[in-house]
């Protein structure tokens, strides 16, 4: 009798004494000391999200609050794609169902969200840091990739130097790219529009004033970019025309973003803003 | 098949006689575009998941081994669940009141609280532990298990976790004479489970400005912190079942302590879940109650995971797990994390034959309702998840215990099924249910409907029997009305032929989303098939459309998105 009475106080007692296995609220943050300013690279994070996706607008303010963590260190891109996005085609009006329609998914989002692995049935938002693996469905890991990413390179070799020219809907851009050691790989220009007051699905209901930024407009050298080949302390220049009629009502709410990539991923970047 | 002949021998102590048994099982989807439904193309044409097993059994030794090939997977499916290989295998030896494996086992603690272990090929779970387990049922009146091990996700076995487990069962009778005197079985048990998993870089702003804080904090400037994330988690469980003369009397209580995870925004609450059930069994009817409160028991193996792989435990389901097409629509998912309050009250009575209400042939009635709602938080935020970002690090409020939240589901169910004559047998089902799909699927607001279903068996003659199934979805919200049919003839022994339609003839608020993704608003999915079986071989040959959905079991469900083709399904069993 004492043998089976003995054991089932086992878990009890066993709650007991985890119970005192818990960290004070004071114990569970560690400082971690992060100054942007240290690093040279500048991070790219592609945030994959969709008008229609309920829980994307919790992927933009984590894009808000890194931004506000790297400053200009850090270039978030929302390339809207998936069942979740609408089309930017002009041709589809569906401001009878949603007024003040704008969509703003376009084929080439599309086809680079793919080449991520991210389709029509994946969890929406997701991101990737630097065009390199892993897809994160979490964006409570975005941070942590972002920071790791400056830590793993925090002077690329590769620099660039970006001006841009803008003439009504036509965008001119200049990019050089230096290294100081032997580089191969591509190079991108995009194009983001920011300031887009369009329709946006949240958990507490649906905003049709929601303000859209850093959106993917435009590839000037399409899915793949343009293929570089220099070597130590040599130099390249790319220039490309791009027309791209604004949403936002202003071409002063581009920008344009240059970053060069190899087979791990963008090894830097730029960023250019219209003088405003 | 037995082999003894070939693979056994004896001498007078022992017996050696081997058994060998095993299973084939192939799914297949020969896929087509559609995008009338949302049906888009693979990277391949053929899609299948395949599985063989063998197993070799005798007195003292089992051994088996399982292939898998998925390397290109049905739709649905999650990403890594891509690949191909030997996924499990093990070694089993028994000898006087020991058992032990070597190799990948499968294990449940009581009703799963806080270790359950399983395979479920229609959802793509197989989270069991590759290691040791040992099970020691020579002392009387009890059972002892101890285990240890890696927990396979998909085709990973990460030694960055490692699960360790024990469980204790006690047969109270065996010690309480007047006990199995009275023909009472009596069980008390005790399980606990620890979990060790390697520390990770969780980084989040912090203001360290206010350490006392217990709501959520916006950043005060840039503040980069890291979690002290906790290496170990404990649960451990208590449970006892009484059974006398019909009654059947069950508790259970878990704990898990500080658990941060992805699942509940790396929050550092404790978990509990507690359970009662009840029922009661006579000839000729039954009666069930059941009620449980769970928060914060989402268990895995790997804290940063979501969707359905890793988890180590598993909340049973509250709901009426339905087969009919229409009635399985809003299937309900447990809400591991955030927890719930749930009820489930079920009765049968079957009538007598040759009585004014059974008729010829005897009636039965069977009656089911599942309550499920969310528990009453103090700190909610309207508009935001469970796992917000913003309560990283932080111990949320105590919840209310005996406080409900908003309704997730709810489902009354009354089921006629009778005889009428010899060769006509019905049975007819009306279910009315709520279905929070906001909170179940992220958007889409409560569904209210009517389900009606009349299911309908004639049998023709000796070889030919015909069953049909006329049902109908009646609801205002979501895709509006449904209605489905379906005939099924068969052709004793060997073939069964099938053709059915589900369409959605009805209007909703989700139809103006469906045009402008492109998607007919008012689709046929339509389906033809014939099932063949001729000794332990079945095979099933099918074509039609496939409607998204969610498909679920015991309350863990997979997205199945919509799908067209030629689906092909093989199994044999030796």
């Amino acid at each position: 009798m004492k043998f089976p009475i003995l054991c089932s106080l086992l878990p009890a007692a066993l709650c007991m004494l985890l119970a005192s296995c818990n960290k004070d609220q004071d114990e569970r943050f560690i400082p971690t000391p992060f100054t942007p300013d240290d690093y040279s690279r500048i991070v790219v994070m592609y945030d994959f999200t969709g008008q229609n996706c309920v829980n994307c607008p919790t992927g933009h303010e984590m894009m808000g609050q890194i931004t506000e963590l790297c400053g200009d260190k850090f270039i978030p891109v929302s390339i809207h794609c998936g069942g979740d996005a609408w089309s930017m085609d002009e041709s589809e009006d569906w401001t009878d169902v949603v007024p003040g329609y704008r969509g703003l998914r376009n084929a080439t989002g599309e086809a680079i969200a793919k080449k991520f692995g991210q389709t029509e049935t994946s969890p929406f938002p997701s991101a990737v840091v630097d065009a390199h693996a892993p897809l994160m469905p979490q964006v409570s890991q975005w941070l942590t990739a972002v920071v790791n990413d400056f830590v793993a390179d925090p002077h690329p070799a590769v620099s660039l130097n970006l001006d841009c020219e803008i003439s009504g809907e036509e965008i001119s851009t200049e990019v050089n790219v230096t290294s100081t050691a032997a580089f191969q790989g591509d190079v991108h220009v995009w194009v983001l529009e920011s300031g887009i007051v369009a329709y946006q699905k949240t958990p507490s209901g649906e905003l049709y004033d929601y303000t859209h930024n850093h959106v993917f407009r435009a590839a000037a050298k399409g899915v793949d970019g343009e293929a570089i080949s220099i070597a130590a302390n040599q130099d390249a220049m790319y220039q490309d025309k791009i027309k791209v009629k604004p949403f936002s009502g202003s071409m002063d709410n581009m920008t344009v973003v240059a970053f060069v990539a190899d087979a791990t991923g963008i090894i830097q970047a730029t960023e250019w803003q219209p003088k405003k | 098949m037995a082999a003894s002949a070939e693979l056994g021998w004896t001498n007078k102590d022992y017996n050696y006689d081997f058994t060998v048994h095993g299973s084939v099982q192939s799914d297949m989807l020969i896929s087509e575009k559609d995008y009338k439904i949302g049906a888009t193309e693979y990277d391949s044409k053929f899609l299948m998941n395949d599985y063989a097993n063998v197993g070799l059994y005798s007195k003292y030794l089992d051994a088996g081994v399982r292939v898998e090939y998925m390397e290109h997977p049905l739709p649905g499916f999650e990403r890594d669940f891509k690949g191909w290989g030997v996924p499990n295998f093990y070694v089993k030896g028994r000898y006087k009141g020991f058992e032990l494996t070597a190799g990948d086992f499968y294990e449940q603690f009581g009703s799963g609280f806080i270790l359950r272990t399983y395979e479920e090929r229609s959802l793509g779970v197989d989270n069991s532990i590759r290691g040791g387990r040992l099970k020691v049922n020579c002392i009387p009146g009890a059972k002892i298990t101890l285990l240890g091990g890696v927990q396979r996700r998909f085709w990973e076995w990460s030694r960055r976790s490692r699960v360790f487990g024990a469980d204790l069962e006690i047969s109270l009778q065996d010690y309480i004479k007047p006990l199995a005197k009275h023909d009472i079985t009596w069980t008390v048990a005790g399980s606990y489970v620890l979990k060790n998993e390697d520390t990770e870089k969780i980084l989040l702003m912090h203001d360290f400005g206010d350490s006392t804080a217990t709501e959520p904090i916006e950043p005060v400037g840039p503040q980069l912190s890291r979690l002290n994330i906790p290496k170990n988690v404990s649960a451990v469980d208590a449970r006892t079942h009484f059974y006398k003369s019909g009654l059947d009397l069950q508790g259970e209580f878990a704990w898990k302590s500080a658990d941060p995870s992805y699942d509940n925004g790396y929050i550092y609450n404790k978990g509990t879940a507690y359970m009662l059930t009840a029922s009661y069994s006579r000839q000729g009817w039954s009666l069930m109650g059941q009620a449980k409160r769970s928060e914060n028991m989402a268990f895995r193996s790997r804290r940063s995971m979501n969707l359905s792989s890793t988890f180590l435990n598993n909340m049973p389901a509250f709901a009426y797990q339905h087969t009919y097409a229409l009635a399985a629509m809003y299937p309900y998912a447990t809400q591991f994390a955030p927890g719930e309050w749930a009820f489930q009250l079920a009765g049968a009575y079957h009538f007598k034959r040759k009585t004014a209400l059974g008729g010829k042939y005897g009636t039965k009635i069977k009656a089911n309702f599942s309550y499920i709602t969310g528990l009453k938080r103090k700190d909610a935020v309207p508009g935001t998840v469970f796992n917000d970002p913003m309560w990283k690090g932080l111990e949320r409020e105590k919840t209310d215990f005996f406080g409900w939240g908003e309704v997730y589901y709810r489902d009354i169910n009354v089921q006629l099924e009778k005889k009428v004559l010899s060769w006509f047998q019905l049975n007819l089902m009306y279910m009315n249910q709520r279905y929070n799909k906001t909170q179940i699927e992220g958007h889409g607001g409560m569904v209210k409907s009517n389900i009606y279903i009349g299911d309908l068996k004639f049998k023709l003659n000796k070889t030919l029997t015909l069953r049909t199934e006329l049902q109908y979805l009646q609801t205002d919200q979501d895709r509006g009305d449904w209605c489905y049919a379906l005939a099924e003839l068969s052709v004793l022994p060997y073939l069964m032929f099938t053709v059915s339609d589900q369409w959605n003839h009805g209007n909703g608020p989700q139809d103006a989303e469906d045009a402008m993704k492109g998607l007919d608003i008012h689709p046929h999915y339509y389906l033809f098939g014939v099932t063949g079986t001729y000794k332990a071989n079945r095979l099933m040959v099918s074509y039609g459309r496939t409607r998204a959905g969610y498909n679920c079991s015991g309350g863990v469900c997979r997205y199945v998105p919509a799908s067209r083709g030629v689906s092909i399904s093989y199994s044999y069993t030796f």
